[in-house]
């Protein structure tokens, strides 16, 4: 139960590094008015909060294992 | 007022914060308020901080500064202040027959279902000929494919000026299927011409 549980917070810890530096690119995106910042915003942030997710909910269906 | 921006930074703030109480002590989600704060902050606010980010670059980019501020676009946004009527992009910009801070989109988006998809994909190609093709000078950049007389018929058909003039009511059905183009059949072919800007002058009060 241990092991599960220490599985899923390492889980967590990955999901929330994806997630926070996702939504960083994101913030930072959003100050800057260029297209490039479109880009950064579409290849950077949103490829790792969507990483950052799935390994969320990948933490969620896997704690009986 | 709060504006769309500051309530995406608003929510991307919220979200990293909460973001940073579980990445500093993940052994947070064991308990069920740590579980709803997991859901929260790992699915839902990321997700919608995503969804409303994203609308609000893609509103951004229909925005007059955001198109200018590429280099090669610079003489196009110079053209808007020629003191001139019969440039067409300065006397629409100038008179506001067009949105001022929607100059570019209002007429070079597609009128047109998927329009607005089809130019941000057109956008992002520009972005990629940028920086990973060879730009070509801003004199030379043409349009993809003649302009269509729908993005004007868009505004100024049932227009009073467009439908009274002698002119356009003779040539109507030819403007309506494009055989006779707006800006290339001899009436209003002065759009940009970022060629002659060095010998034209410009309306002080656009700037």
């Amino acid at each position: 139960m241990n092991a599960a549980l220490s599985r899923m917070e390492w889980r967590v810890r990955i999901s929330a590094a994806l997630v926070f530096l996702g939504l960083a690119v994101e913030l930072a995106a959003l100050c800057w008015v260029h297209p490039t910042s479109f880009l950064v915003f579409a290849m950077a942030g949103i490829p790792l909060v969507g990483a950052g997710i799935v390994v969320f909910l990948y933490s969620l269906v896997s704690t009986a294992e | 007022m709060i504006t769309p921006n500051t309530l995406t930074a608003l929510i991307i703030g919220l979200s990293l914060v909460l973001v940073f109480l579980l990445l500093s002590r993940p052994s947070r989600t064991a308990t069920r308020e740590g579980k709803i704060l997991g859901f929260f902050a790992l699915f839902l606010l990321p997700l919608l901080a995503t969804v409303v980010g994203f609308s609000d670059h893609v509103e951004r980019s229909k925005q007059t500064t955001f198109c200018l501020s590429c280099h090669i676009m610079e003489p196009y946004g110079k053209s808007l202040s020629v003191d001139d009527p019969h440039y067409l992009a300065a006397a629409h910009f100038q008179n506001h027959r067009i949105p001022a801070d929607e100059a570019c989109y209002t007429c070079h988006t597609d009128y047109a279902m998927y329009g607005n998809i089809r130019s941000k994909w057109r956008g992002l190609h520009h972005v990629w000929v940028q920086y990973l093709g060879k730009p070509p000078a801003p004199e030379a950049i043409h349009l993809y494919v003649p302009y269509n007389n729908r993005e004007c018929l868009h505004c100024h058909l049932g227009a009073r000026s467009f439908e009274e003039s002698p002119l356009h009511s003779a040539m109507r059905d030819d403007l309506l299927s494009n055989q006779t183009s707006c800006v290339s059949g001899g009436c209003h072919d002065t759009v940009h011409n970022v060629a002659t800007l060095g010998s034209v002058k410009f309306w002080k009060g656009a700037q």
